[in-house]
Protein backbone atom coordinates (compact mmCIF):
# COMPACT_ATOMS: atom_id res chain seq x y z
CA UNK A 1 0.00 0.00 0.00
CA UNK A 2 1.21 3.51 -0.56
CA UNK A 3 1.91 5.64 1.87
CA UNK A 4 -0.72 7.68 3.92
CA UNK A 5 -0.56 11.14 5.57
CA UNK A 6 -0.06 10.28 8.90
CA UNK A 7 -1.97 12.16 11.99
CA UNK A 8 0.42 13.16 15.10
CA UNK A 9 -2.43 11.82 17.44
CA UNK A 10 -0.83 9.40 20.10
CA UNK A 11 -3.25 6.73 21.42
CA UNK A 12 -2.06 4.82 24.60
CA UNK A 13 -2.01 1.04 24.39
CA UNK A 14 -1.79 -0.42 27.91
CA UNK A 15 -0.46 -3.91 27.37
CA UNK A 16 0.94 -4.20 30.66
CA UNK A 17 0.62 -1.44 34.26
CA UNK A 18 2.63 1.41 33.64
CA UNK A 19 3.65 1.00 30.16
CA UNK A 20 2.85 3.36 27.73
CA UNK A 21 3.08 2.51 23.93
CA UNK A 22 1.72 5.21 21.01
CA UNK A 23 -0.04 4.55 18.06
CA UNK A 24 -0.55 6.79 15.14
CA UNK A 25 -3.47 6.39 13.02
CA UNK A 26 -4.10 7.99 9.17
CA UNK A 27 -6.38 10.66 8.80
CA UNK A 28 -6.40 11.24 4.75
CA UNK A 29 -8.35 8.50 2.67
CA UNK A 30 -6.03 6.16 0.44
CA UNK A 31 -6.75 6.99 -3.10
CA UNK A 32 -9.63 5.83 -4.82
CA UNK A 33 -6.61 4.05 -7.63
CA UNK A 34 -5.61 2.03 -4.33
CA UNK A 35 -9.05 1.57 -3.06
CA UNK A 36 -9.68 -0.28 -6.24
CA UNK A 37 -6.63 -2.13 -6.89
CA UNK A 38 -6.83 -3.62 -3.23
CA UNK A 39 -10.93 -4.33 -4.11
CA UNK A 40 -9.40 -6.20 -6.88
CA UNK A 41 -6.99 -8.21 -5.38
CA UNK A 42 -8.85 -9.43 -2.78
CA UNK A 43 -11.84 -10.26 -5.28
CA UNK A 44 -9.06 -12.92 -7.65
CA UNK A 45 -7.63 -14.33 -4.33
CA UNK A 46 -11.40 -15.81 -3.57
CA UNK A 47 -12.14 -16.25 -6.92
CA UNK A 48 -12.53 -20.15 -7.01
CA UNK A 49 -14.86 -19.75 -3.67
CA UNK A 50 -16.90 -17.04 -5.62
CA UNK A 51 -17.13 -19.67 -8.27
CA UNK A 52 -18.76 -22.15 -6.21
CA UNK A 53 -22.80 -21.96 -6.87
CA UNK A 54 -23.75 -19.41 -3.99
CA UNK A 55 -27.15 -20.23 -4.26
CA UNK A 56 -25.87 -23.69 -2.51
CA UNK A 57 -24.01 -21.43 0.04
CA UNK A 58 -25.84 -18.78 0.94
CA UNK A 59 -29.65 -21.27 1.06
CA UNK A 60 -28.48 -22.01 4.11
CA UNK A 61 -28.01 -18.56 6.37
CA UNK A 62 -30.77 -18.84 8.23
CA UNK A 63 -30.46 -18.27 12.11
CA UNK A 64 -33.01 -18.07 14.74
CA UNK A 65 -34.02 -14.70 15.76
CA UNK A 66 -32.10 -13.61 19.28
CA UNK A 67 -31.72 -10.65 21.35
CA UNK B 1 -4.21 1.51 38.06
CA UNK B 2 -7.46 2.31 35.85
CA UNK B 3 -6.79 5.25 33.83
CA UNK B 4 -10.38 6.27 35.03
CA UNK B 5 -11.99 6.65 31.34
CA UNK B 6 -15.24 5.50 30.67
CA UNK B 7 -16.01 1.67 31.02
CA UNK B 8 -16.93 -0.02 27.43
CA UNK B 9 -17.22 -3.89 26.51
CA UNK B 10 -19.28 -5.19 23.74
CA UNK B 11 -21.44 -8.52 23.63
CA UNK B 12 -21.33 -10.41 20.08
CA UNK B 13 -23.75 -13.08 19.56
CA UNK B 14 -22.29 -15.17 16.43
CA UNK B 15 -24.24 -16.08 13.70
CA UNK B 16 -23.26 -19.56 13.25
CA UNK B 17 -23.88 -22.65 11.17
CA UNK B 18 -22.67 -26.13 11.89
CA UNK B 19 -22.39 -28.80 8.92
CA UNK B 20 -22.22 -32.62 8.93
CA UNK B 21 -20.60 -35.22 7.52
CA UNK B 22 -22.93 -34.75 4.26
CA UNK B 23 -22.90 -31.07 4.42
CA UNK B 24 -26.28 -30.73 5.79
CA UNK B 25 -27.29 -28.37 8.52
CA UNK B 26 -26.27 -29.93 11.92
CA UNK B 27 -27.98 -28.91 15.27
CA UNK B 28 -26.36 -26.50 17.32
CA UNK B 29 -28.09 -27.13 20.47
CA UNK B 30 -25.65 -29.59 21.65
CA UNK B 31 -22.73 -27.12 21.62
CA UNK B 32 -24.89 -25.37 24.85
CA UNK B 33 -22.95 -27.80 27.31
CA UNK B 34 -19.37 -27.82 25.66
CA UNK B 35 -18.69 -24.28 24.13
CA UNK B 36 -16.07 -23.77 27.46
CA UNK B 37 -14.48 -27.02 26.48
CA UNK B 38 -12.33 -25.73 23.73
CA UNK B 39 -11.14 -22.60 24.77
CA UNK B 40 -7.58 -21.49 23.79
CA UNK B 41 -4.46 -22.49 26.07
CA UNK B 42 -4.17 -20.54 28.64
CA UNK B 43 -7.84 -19.90 28.93
CA UNK B 44 -9.98 -21.45 32.19
CA UNK B 45 -13.46 -21.11 32.72
CA UNK B 46 -15.78 -20.92 35.40
CA UNK B 47 -18.88 -21.77 33.54
CA UNK B 48 -19.55 -18.79 31.22
CA UNK B 49 -16.76 -16.60 32.96
CA UNK B 50 -13.25 -16.97 31.68
CA UNK B 51 -10.23 -16.13 33.26
CA UNK B 52 -9.79 -13.30 30.62
CA UNK B 53 -12.03 -11.49 32.21
CA UNK B 54 -14.85 -12.12 29.53
CA UNK B 55 -17.90 -14.35 28.86
CA UNK B 56 -19.05 -17.38 26.63
CA UNK B 57 -21.87 -18.92 26.52
CA UNK B 58 -24.73 -20.30 24.22
CA UNK B 59 -27.27 -17.00 24.21
CA UNK B 60 -30.80 -17.02 23.03
CA UNK B 61 -31.70 -18.08 20.05
CA UNK B 62 -28.69 -20.69 20.13
CA UNK B 63 -25.88 -18.05 18.91
CA UNK B 64 -22.61 -18.23 20.68
CA UNK B 65 -22.05 -15.08 22.59
CA UNK B 66 -18.95 -13.61 24.10
CA UNK B 67 -19.22 -10.91 26.39
CA UNK B 68 -16.07 -8.70 26.79
CA UNK B 69 -14.51 -7.72 30.01
CA UNK B 70 -14.98 -4.15 31.38
CA UNK B 71 -12.29 -1.74 29.42
CA UNK B 72 -11.50 1.50 30.46
CA UNK B 73 -10.23 3.06 26.84
CA UNK B 74 -11.77 2.65 23.21
CA UNK B 75 -8.20 1.00 22.45
CA UNK B 76 -8.61 -1.96 24.70
CA UNK B 77 -12.42 -2.39 24.23
CA UNK B 78 -11.55 -2.76 20.08
CA UNK B 79 -9.02 -4.83 20.92
CA UNK B 80 -10.75 -6.91 23.61
CA UNK B 81 -13.81 -8.11 21.34
CA UNK B 82 -10.83 -8.93 18.37
CA UNK B 83 -9.41 -11.11 21.80
CA UNK B 84 -13.33 -12.58 21.57
CA UNK B 85 -13.49 -12.99 18.18
CA UNK B 86 -10.09 -15.94 18.76
CA UNK B 87 -12.05 -17.07 21.86
CA UNK B 88 -15.21 -17.96 20.04
CA UNK B 89 -13.49 -19.24 16.83
CA UNK B 90 -10.95 -21.09 18.40
CA UNK B 91 -13.84 -22.89 21.01
CA UNK B 92 -15.39 -23.50 18.02
CA UNK B 93 -12.94 -25.03 15.90
CA UNK B 94 -12.21 -27.84 18.51
CA UNK B 95 -15.60 -28.40 19.28
CA UNK B 96 -16.47 -29.55 15.60
CA UNK B 97 -12.88 -31.49 15.30
CA UNK B 98 -13.45 -33.26 18.68
CA UNK B 99 -17.27 -33.88 16.85
CA UNK B 100 -16.87 -37.02 14.45
CA UNK B 101 -20.29 -36.61 13.21
CA UNK B 102 -19.20 -32.57 12.09
CA UNK B 103 -17.32 -31.45 9.05
CA UNK B 104 -17.27 -28.08 9.11
CA UNK B 105 -18.60 -24.47 10.44
CA UNK B 106 -19.29 -21.18 9.56
CA UNK B 107 -19.28 -18.33 12.15
CA UNK B 108 -20.63 -14.65 10.59
CA UNK B 109 -19.87 -11.37 12.69
CA UNK B 110 -23.31 -9.76 11.92
CA UNK B 111 -26.45 -9.41 13.10
CA UNK B 112 -29.24 -10.52 10.22
CA UNK B 113 -29.96 -13.13 8.20
CA UNK B 114 -31.15 -13.34 4.50
CA UNK B 115 -34.50 -13.27 5.87
CA UNK B 116 -34.43 -10.62 8.14
CA UNK B 117 -33.93 -12.32 11.98
CA UNK B 118 -32.11 -10.25 13.48
CA UNK B 119 -29.89 -10.71 16.98
CA UNK B 120 -27.40 -8.70 18.95
CA UNK B 121 -24.48 -6.87 19.32
CA UNK B 122 -24.67 -5.41 22.02
CA UNK B 123 -22.33 -2.09 23.28
CA UNK B 124 -21.85 -1.51 27.43
CA UNK B 125 -21.21 2.13 28.84
CA UNK B 126 -20.31 2.76 32.36
CA UNK B 127 -21.24 6.13 33.57
CA UNK B 128 -21.82 7.66 37.48
CA UNK B 129 -25.54 7.58 38.97
CA UNK B 130 -25.38 10.79 39.83
CA UNK B 131 -25.08 12.14 36.49
CA UNK B 132 -27.20 10.45 34.45
CA UNK B 133 -30.47 8.45 34.73
CA UNK B 134 -31.45 5.53 32.34
CA UNK B 135 -34.74 6.93 31.52
CA UNK B 136 -36.24 8.01 28.45
CA UNK B 137 -36.85 11.89 29.35
CA UNK B 138 -32.97 12.33 29.69
CA UNK B 139 -31.82 9.74 26.94
CA UNK B 140 -33.18 11.61 23.43
CA UNK B 141 -29.77 12.78 22.74
CA UNK B 142 -29.07 9.25 22.74
CA UNK B 143 -31.26 7.93 20.79
CA UNK B 144 -30.44 10.89 18.27
CA UNK B 145 -27.21 9.31 17.81
CA UNK B 146 -28.37 5.43 17.58
CA UNK B 147 -30.69 6.77 14.76
CA UNK B 148 -27.88 8.65 12.99
CA UNK B 149 -24.32 7.16 13.60
CA UNK B 150 -24.64 4.55 10.90
CA UNK B 151 -24.39 7.14 8.23
CA UNK B 152 -20.57 6.13 9.27
CA UNK B 153 -21.18 2.66 11.59
CA UNK B 154 -23.27 1.07 9.90
CA UNK B 155 -22.07 -2.68 8.54
CA UNK B 156 -24.11 -2.72 5.97
CA UNK B 157 -25.91 -5.81 3.90
CA UNK B 158 -27.75 -6.68 0.51
CA UNK B 159 -31.45 -7.05 0.82
CA UNK B 160 -33.62 -7.94 -1.82
CA UNK B 161 -36.25 -6.68 -4.30
CA UNK B 162 -39.46 -8.81 -4.96
CA UNK B 163 -37.81 -9.31 -8.34
CA UNK B 164 -34.77 -10.82 -6.78
CA UNK B 165 -32.62 -8.27 -7.81
CA UNK B 166 -30.19 -7.81 -4.89
CA UNK B 167 -30.55 -3.97 -2.70
CA UNK B 168 -27.82 -2.98 -0.50
CA UNK B 169 -28.46 -1.26 2.69
CA UNK B 170 -26.65 0.75 5.17
CA UNK B 171 -27.29 -0.54 8.22
CA UNK B 172 -28.24 -4.15 9.24
CA UNK B 173 -30.16 -4.30 12.93
CA UNK B 174 -31.93 -0.61 12.12
CA UNK B 175 -34.53 -1.74 9.48
CA UNK B 176 -35.92 -4.31 12.60
CA UNK B 177 -35.91 -1.07 15.09
CA UNK B 178 -39.78 -0.29 16.07
CA UNK B 179 -39.49 1.14 19.26
CA UNK B 180 -37.78 4.27 20.67
CA UNK B 181 -37.29 3.10 24.01
CA UNK B 182 -37.69 -0.44 26.02
CA UNK B 183 -36.31 -2.35 28.10
CA UNK B 184 -36.70 -5.46 26.32
CA UNK B 185 -34.32 -7.31 23.95
CA UNK B 186 -35.77 -9.57 22.70
CA UNK B 187 -39.47 -10.11 20.67
CA UNK B 188 -40.08 -9.12 17.18
CA UNK B 189 -42.32 -6.21 19.05
CA UNK B 190 -39.66 -4.36 20.90
CA UNK B 191 -36.41 -3.55 19.29
CA UNK B 192 -35.33 -0.32 20.40
CA UNK B 193 -32.98 2.47 19.69
CA UNK B 194 -32.40 3.09 22.68
CA UNK B 195 -32.79 -0.21 25.37
CA UNK B 196 -33.77 0.87 28.66
CA UNK B 197 -32.08 -2.11 30.42
CA UNK B 198 -31.09 -0.67 34.25
CA UNK B 199 -28.81 -3.42 35.16
CA UNK B 200 -25.85 -1.72 36.66
CA UNK B 201 -23.76 -5.62 37.75
CA UNK B 202 -22.29 -3.13 40.18
CA UNK B 203 -23.29 -0.79 43.04
CA UNK B 204 -25.90 0.82 41.45
CA UNK B 205 -26.30 3.24 44.03
CA UNK B 206 -22.27 4.73 41.75
CA UNK B 207 -22.59 3.66 38.96
CA UNK B 208 -24.90 2.84 35.94
CA UNK B 209 -24.65 0.92 33.27
CA UNK B 210 -26.04 1.80 29.55
CA UNK B 211 -26.62 -1.98 27.67
CA UNK B 212 -27.03 -0.25 24.24
CA UNK B 213 -28.60 -2.82 21.84
CA UNK B 214 -29.38 -1.36 18.55
CA UNK B 215 -25.65 -1.08 16.61
CA UNK B 216 -24.37 -3.47 14.30
CA UNK B 217 -21.55 -5.33 14.68
CA UNK B 218 -18.42 -4.59 12.85
CA UNK B 219 -15.29 -5.62 11.04
CA UNK B 220 -14.18 -3.15 9.87
CA UNK B 221 -11.55 -1.56 13.16
CA UNK B 222 -11.95 1.96 12.84
CA UNK B 223 -15.84 1.27 12.94
CA UNK B 224 -15.30 -0.12 16.05
CA UNK B 225 -13.01 2.82 17.24
CA UNK B 226 -15.67 5.19 16.26
CA UNK B 227 -18.74 2.97 17.44
CA UNK B 228 -17.06 3.16 21.09
CA UNK B 229 -15.77 6.59 20.95
CA UNK B 230 -18.43 8.95 19.55
CA UNK B 231 -21.14 6.80 21.52
CA UNK B 232 -18.75 7.47 24.72
CA UNK B 233 -18.77 11.05 24.26
CA UNK B 234 -22.19 11.97 23.41
CA UNK B 235 -22.90 9.89 26.64
CA UNK B 236 -20.25 12.61 28.52
CA UNK B 237 -22.58 15.34 26.53
CA UNK B 238 -26.00 14.29 28.82
CA UNK B 239 -23.73 13.70 31.71
CA UNK B 240 -22.83 17.42 31.52
CA UNK B 241 -26.02 18.71 30.98
CA UNK B 242 -26.04 19.02 26.83
CA UNK B 243 -29.42 17.76 25.18
CA UNK B 244 -30.31 18.28 20.83
CA UNK B 245 -33.82 17.24 21.84
CA UNK B 246 -34.73 20.35 19.29
CA UNK B 247 -33.48 17.62 16.59
CA UNK B 248 -36.04 14.99 17.52
CA UNK B 249 -37.61 13.56 14.84
CA UNK B 250 -41.21 14.55 14.48
CA UNK B 251 -41.72 10.49 13.74
CA UNK B 252 -39.65 8.28 16.00
CA UNK B 253 -36.23 7.83 16.63
CA UNK B 254 -36.96 3.98 15.06
CA UNK B 255 -38.48 5.72 12.20
CA UNK B 256 -35.29 7.59 11.27
CA UNK B 257 -32.98 4.83 11.84
CA UNK B 258 -34.75 2.81 9.19
CA UNK B 259 -34.46 5.84 6.79
CA UNK B 260 -30.80 6.12 7.70
CA UNK B 261 -30.31 2.02 6.91
CA UNK B 262 -32.13 2.56 3.64
CA UNK B 263 -30.50 6.12 1.81
CA UNK B 264 -27.37 4.89 0.84
CA UNK B 265 -27.20 8.77 -0.76
CA UNK B 266 -26.72 10.02 2.54
CA UNK B 267 -28.98 12.81 1.08
CA UNK B 268 -32.35 12.37 2.51
CA UNK B 269 -33.81 14.97 5.34
CA UNK B 270 -36.30 14.46 8.06
CA UNK B 271 -38.20 16.94 9.61
CA UNK B 272 -37.41 17.41 13.80
CA UNK B 273 -40.10 17.99 16.12
CA UNK B 274 -39.72 21.85 15.66
CA UNK B 275 -40.39 21.59 11.60
CA UNK B 276 -36.84 21.98 10.38
CA UNK B 277 -35.70 19.93 7.04
CA UNK B 278 -32.41 18.58 8.28
CA UNK B 279 -29.85 15.99 7.28
CA UNK B 280 -28.92 12.74 9.52
CA UNK B 281 -25.03 14.31 8.83
CA UNK B 282 -26.46 17.57 10.19
CA UNK B 283 -27.30 16.09 13.50
CA UNK B 284 -24.34 14.34 13.83
CA UNK B 285 -22.68 17.46 13.07
CA UNK B 286 -24.39 18.96 16.24
CA UNK B 287 -23.62 16.41 18.14
CA UNK B 288 -19.67 16.95 16.99
CA UNK B 289 -19.82 20.54 17.84
CA UNK B 290 -21.02 19.31 21.54
CA UNK B 291 -17.39 17.75 22.16
CA UNK B 292 -15.84 20.67 20.43
CA UNK B 293 -17.09 22.79 23.36
CA UNK B 294 -15.51 19.88 25.87
CA UNK B 295 -12.80 20.01 23.84
CA UNK B 296 -12.63 23.87 24.65
CA UNK B 297 -12.77 23.39 28.09
CA UNK B 298 -10.40 20.89 28.66
CA UNK B 299 -12.56 17.94 29.47
CA UNK B 300 -11.29 15.31 26.92
CA UNK B 301 -8.36 13.19 27.44
CA UNK B 302 -6.33 12.06 24.80
CA UNK B 303 -8.28 9.60 23.45
CA UNK B 304 -11.62 11.43 23.29
CA UNK B 305 -9.17 13.72 21.12
CA UNK B 306 -8.71 11.56 18.76
CA UNK B 307 -11.97 10.18 18.57
CA UNK B 308 -13.44 13.75 18.05
CA UNK B 309 -10.72 15.02 15.33
CA UNK B 310 -12.17 11.76 13.75
CA UNK B 311 -15.70 12.29 14.01
CA UNK B 312 -14.97 15.92 12.74
CA UNK B 313 -13.06 14.71 9.68
CA UNK B 314 -16.08 12.30 8.82
CA UNK B 315 -18.70 14.50 8.73
CA UNK B 316 -16.94 17.45 6.87
CA UNK B 317 -16.28 14.13 4.26
CA UNK B 318 -19.72 12.91 4.14
CA UNK B 319 -20.81 15.94 3.08
CA UNK B 320 -18.23 17.25 0.64
CA UNK B 321 -16.87 13.42 -0.50
CA UNK B 322 -18.83 10.58 1.41
CA UNK B 323 -17.23 7.85 -1.09
CA UNK B 324 -13.54 8.99 0.08
CA UNK B 325 -14.47 7.41 3.51
CA UNK B 326 -14.80 4.23 1.71
CA UNK B 327 -11.08 3.19 3.39
CA UNK B 328 -12.58 2.69 6.81
CA UNK B 329 -16.20 3.22 6.38
CA UNK B 330 -17.95 -0.54 6.25
CA UNK B 331 -20.66 -0.74 4.57
CA UNK B 332 -18.95 1.85 1.26
CA UNK B 333 -16.71 -0.66 1.37
CA UNK B 334 -18.58 -3.85 1.49
CA UNK B 335 -20.80 -1.87 -0.80
CA UNK B 336 -18.16 -1.47 -3.46
CA UNK B 337 -16.73 -5.29 -3.30
CA UNK B 338 -20.72 -6.16 -3.99
CA UNK B 339 -20.80 -4.06 -6.93
CA UNK B 340 -17.67 -4.46 -8.24
CA UNK B 341 -18.39 -8.76 -7.66
CA UNK B 342 -21.70 -8.47 -9.91
CA UNK B 343 -20.06 -5.93 -12.51
CA UNK B 344 -18.21 -8.87 -13.27
CA UNK B 345 -20.24 -11.64 -13.10
CA UNK B 346 -22.72 -9.62 -15.51
CA UNK B 347 -19.67 -9.19 -17.67
CA UNK B 348 -19.23 -12.83 -18.37
CA UNK B 349 -23.27 -13.48 -18.54
CA UNK B 350 -25.29 -10.39 -18.73
CA UNK B 351 -29.05 -12.18 -18.28
CA UNK B 352 -27.72 -13.94 -15.00
CA UNK B 353 -30.42 -14.98 -12.82
CA UNK B 354 -27.44 -14.78 -10.03
CA UNK B 355 -27.38 -11.99 -8.84
CA UNK B 356 -28.48 -11.86 -6.03
CA UNK B 357 -27.21 -15.01 -4.62
CA UNK B 358 -23.43 -13.86 -6.05
CA UNK B 359 -24.19 -10.54 -3.81
CA UNK B 360 -25.43 -12.02 -0.35
CA UNK B 361 -22.46 -14.50 -1.21
CA UNK B 362 -20.11 -11.54 -0.95
CA UNK B 363 -22.08 -9.98 2.26
CA UNK B 364 -21.60 -13.42 3.98
CA UNK B 365 -18.19 -13.94 3.27
CA UNK B 366 -17.10 -10.59 4.33
CA UNK B 367 -17.97 -11.37 7.90
CA UNK B 368 -17.25 -14.56 8.17
CA UNK B 369 -14.01 -16.05 10.63
CA UNK B 370 -12.24 -18.26 7.77
CA UNK B 371 -9.61 -18.06 5.50
CA UNK B 372 -11.86 -16.90 2.71
CA UNK B 373 -12.96 -14.17 4.94
CA UNK B 374 -12.98 -10.26 3.35
CA UNK B 375 -13.26 -8.57 6.63
CA UNK B 376 -10.10 -10.75 7.50
CA UNK B 377 -8.41 -9.80 4.63
CA UNK B 378 -9.05 -6.16 4.59
CA UNK B 379 -7.78 -5.89 8.44
CA UNK B 380 -4.04 -7.03 6.82
CA UNK B 381 -5.07 -4.85 4.51
CA UNK B 382 -6.86 -1.68 3.95
CA UNK B 383 -7.90 -1.49 7.54
CA UNK B 384 -4.31 -2.27 8.76
CA UNK B 385 -3.65 1.37 9.88
CA UNK B 386 -6.51 0.97 12.74
CA UNK B 387 -5.78 -2.51 13.66
CA UNK B 388 -5.01 -2.55 17.53
CA UNK B 389 -1.51 -3.89 17.93
CA UNK B 390 -1.69 -7.68 17.36
CA UNK B 391 0.40 -8.57 21.14
CA UNK B 392 -2.36 -6.29 22.67
CA UNK B 393 -5.37 -8.55 20.88
CA UNK B 394 -3.17 -12.18 21.92
CA UNK B 395 -2.51 -10.45 25.19
CA UNK B 396 -6.38 -10.54 26.00
CA UNK B 397 -7.28 -13.54 24.62
CA UNK B 398 -5.53 -15.05 27.41
CA UNK B 399 -5.43 -12.18 30.11
CA UNK B 400 -7.69 -9.55 32.02
CA UNK B 401 -7.52 -5.93 31.50
CA UNK B 402 -5.05 -4.69 34.08
CA UNK B 403 -7.43 -1.68 35.21
CA UNK B 404 -10.57 -3.02 35.73
CA UNK B 405 -12.42 -5.17 38.08
CA UNK B 406 -11.82 -7.65 35.48
CA UNK B 407 -8.61 -8.79 36.45
CA UNK B 408 -9.76 -9.98 39.97
CA UNK B 409 -12.59 -11.83 38.47
CA UNK B 410 -10.33 -13.22 35.87
CA UNK B 411 -7.60 -13.66 38.22
CA UNK B 412 -9.69 -15.42 40.80
CA UNK B 413 -11.08 -18.13 37.51
CA UNK B 414 -7.82 -18.61 36.55
CA UNK B 415 -6.59 -19.64 40.29
CA UNK B 416 -9.58 -20.69 42.23
CA UNK B 417 -11.79 -21.92 39.32
CA UNK B 418 -12.35 -25.34 41.28
CA UNK B 419 -13.38 -23.22 44.60
CA UNK B 420 -15.90 -21.13 43.29
CA UNK B 421 -19.62 -22.02 44.31
CA UNK B 422 -21.28 -19.41 42.52
CA UNK B 423 -20.30 -16.14 40.25
CA UNK B 424 -21.20 -13.22 38.12
CA UNK B 425 -19.65 -10.06 37.05
CA UNK B 426 -19.98 -8.31 40.27
CA UNK B 427 -20.08 -11.43 42.80
CA UNK B 428 -17.51 -14.37 43.25
CA UNK B 429 -18.76 -16.56 45.94
CA UNK B 430 -16.67 -19.35 47.69
CA UNK B 431 -18.24 -22.23 50.22
CA UNK B 432 -16.79 -20.02 53.53
CA UNK B 433 -16.70 -16.24 51.77
CA UNK B 434 -17.96 -14.02 49.32
CA UNK B 435 -15.99 -11.23 47.17
CA UNK B 436 -18.46 -8.55 46.03
CA UNK B 437 -17.02 -6.16 43.33
CA UNK B 438 -19.20 -3.09 43.06
CA UNK B 439 -16.99 -1.03 41.81
CA UNK B 440 -15.97 -1.37 37.94
CA UNK B 441 -12.41 0.22 38.76
CA UNK B 442 -10.91 -2.01 40.96
CA UNK B 443 -8.30 -3.94 39.90
CA UNK B 444 -6.83 -4.86 43.10
CA UNK B 445 -7.77 -7.79 45.66
CA UNK B 446 -4.58 -8.02 48.09
CA UNK B 447 -3.07 -11.68 47.66
CA UNK B 448 -6.11 -14.23 46.74
CA UNK B 449 -5.68 -12.71 43.42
Amino acid sequence: MAERVHLEKHHQDRREEGEKVTQEFPVEAISEAELQSETDRILDEIDEILEVSPELVVSTFIQRGGQ
Amino acid sequence: MSSGGRIISSEVEWGLRLYDNEDALSDIQPLSKELQSFLPEGVVSHEQYLSNGGSLLIDFGYHPEYSAAEFDSVEEATAGEMAGEVVTNHSLSGFVAANPKLSSFRQNKRVRDHIGNTWGYHENYGAQAGKIRIAEDVLGTLALHFATRNIYAGAGFVDQYPDDEPVFRVAQKQLNLNVDFSAATTGEDHKAVVNLRNQAHADNKRFLRLHMTSGDAHMSPWAMRMTFGTTSLVIKMIERGYELDHLEPRFMYANLAKMVARDLTLAEKYTTVTGESILPVDAQEALVEIGELLDDDGLLNEEEQWVLKEWRYTVDTLRSNPRSLSDRCEWMLKQDFVEKHIGRLRQEAPQTKHALAAARHIDMLWDEFSEDGIGLKLRSSIWKPWMPRQETIDHLVTNPPASTRARVRGLIVKNHTESISKMSWDRVEFDSATIQLPNPYQSELGSLV
